[in-house]
């Protein structure tokens, strides 16, 4: 034995050192593992409640994909979920950069797998109804939740109890104006009587609330217009 | 274990020994440290009289973390980016000045380059050993590192990846890139000189 080997056995004597046992290593790399999976799962939820939002935005005016404006959707998503996504997927990137040979995937191939593998497990949640219940679930309990994401179509699609909502169109006549509810119906409005709080001119509002009478299949008498929020 | 008995064994093999019995690892740092020992030197450049603590220290660190090495993989890349790790750590606590490069090292990097199927080969065998030097001085240590061990320690792309835990199409591009700024100085001083050689003649 020469002098190095002998120097090296001799300092792991001295030092009494020991192997780390496998455990110690199958431990760290499990945590990072870990680490990308819940950012992917974590991503998933995300995805799923966006999808969730996205049918509810065709439910509530758009019939197909494609007439759901690219801007509603994106002004629907709470800048929440937008930091979010980025931070998911930076966490899942440095997971998996931290098993043992996740070095050897490029950082964009690793956002792109991850983003990916969400998208999936998002598609796979909501179609199983999961997103939809998690929604309901931060919304009951989540203050904060309900308040960045509520958007109250559903309370003002209510045309028989007096709440009527949807897109001022353009006004007929001085007392009459034409609204787009939330389900594409075209209102005759009776806004002669009207108290109106708004900030702009009613055609210039875009979405508006009214509460009033029904008084017809297509015509409804308002008492108050505001805007909608 | 006997010494014959020990050289017949694979790298996995010595590796699952020195775990049951420590005397085995001896038979590891015989099969690596003239390897290290040279690779280290490179690293440390102007600290070279610490080579032999460093060394002490990697095959520590690696018998220390022996349970950390995947048995599917080779053994060599994995006790080189300890090697690599443990060779720039010191050179951080000491605050050294980037490694020199020693001028047989140079003209190593030079004649491999050259022996390569690279058009720009026989240019490069052009320079001197001094330029290609200061060339080689002058690069950022990402280049550095890659061309040192692929045109010093003979290492494939794919080990490289895994002793700079890099993906293996980084390790292509840096090498490809550095090449061409290693070029990048050398092409200067050539131009020069042979404008200078046009100017002088009477």
């Amino acid at each position: 034995m020469t002098d190095l080997e002998h120097k090296i056995l001799a300092s792991i004597e001295r030092q009494k050192l020991q192997p780390k046992p496998a455990y110690v290593f199958f431990a760290k790399r499990s945590v990072f593992w870990l680490l990308a999976l819940l950012s992917i799962i974590l991503g998933g939820i995300s995805v799923a409640i966006f999808f969730f939002w996205l049918g509810e935005l065709m439910q509530t005016g758009w019939k197909t994909f494609d007439e759901v404006p690219l801007e509603e959707v994106l002004l629907s998503i709470p800048v929440a979920w937008l930091v979010t996504m980025p931070l998911l997927m930076a966490s899942a990137t440095f997971g998996f950069r931290h098993t043992r040979r996740g070095y050897r995937l490029k950082p964009a191939t690793t956002i792109a797998l991850s983003l990916a593998a969400s998208l999936v497990l998002g598609g796979v949640l909501q179609g199983l109804g999961i997103g939809t219940q998690i929604h309901e679930l931060l919304e009951q309990h989540v203050p904060y939740y309900e308040r960045l994401t509520h958007i109250p179509y559903a309370e003002w699609s209510r045309p028989d109890e007096g709440f009527l909502g949807g897109h001022a169109d353009k006004l007929q006549d001085v007392n009459t104006l034409l609204l787009t509810d939330f389900q594409q119906k075209i209102w005759s409005i009776d806004i002669s009587d009207a108290s109106v709080s708004l900030d702009n001119a009613i055609v210039d509002e875009g979405d508006i609330t009214i509460t009033g009478v029904r008084t017809g299949p297509a015509t409804f008498k308002a008492k108050t217009i505001a805007e909608f929020d | 274990m006997n010494d014959a008995h020990a050289k017949a064994l694979s790298d996995r093999q010595l590796v699952e020994a020195s775990l049951r019995d420590r005397t085995a690892y001896a038979m590891i740092v015989v099969r690596y440290k003239h390897d290290l020992a040279r690779y280290v030197r490179r690293l440390l450049g102007r600290q070279i009289q610490a080579t032999e603590d460093v060394l002490q220290d990697i095959f520590i660190k690696a018998y220390v973390n022996l349970n950390d090495y995947d048995t599917s993989r080779p053994f060599s890349p994995w006790i080189y980016r300890i090697a690599h790790n443990e060779a720039i750590s010191h050179l951080r606590k000491s605050n050294a000045q980037p490694p020199t490069v020693a001028g047989d090292d140079a003209q190593l990097i030079l004649d491999r380059i050259a022996g390569n199927d690279d058009p720009s080969a026989s240019w490069m065998q052009r320079q001197t050993t001094g330029e290609i030097q200061r060339a080689l001085q002058a690069l950022d240590a990402r280049y550095r590192d890659v061309l040192v061990l692929r045109f010093l320690e003979d290492k494939s792309y794919d080990d490289i990846a895994d002793i700079l835990q890099l993906p293996s199409g980084t390790v292509a591009t840096l090498i490809n890139r550095g090449l061409k700024l290693l070029k990048l100085p050398l092409q200067d001083t050539w131009e020069s000189l042979r404008t200078g050689a046009i100017n002088d003649r009477p």
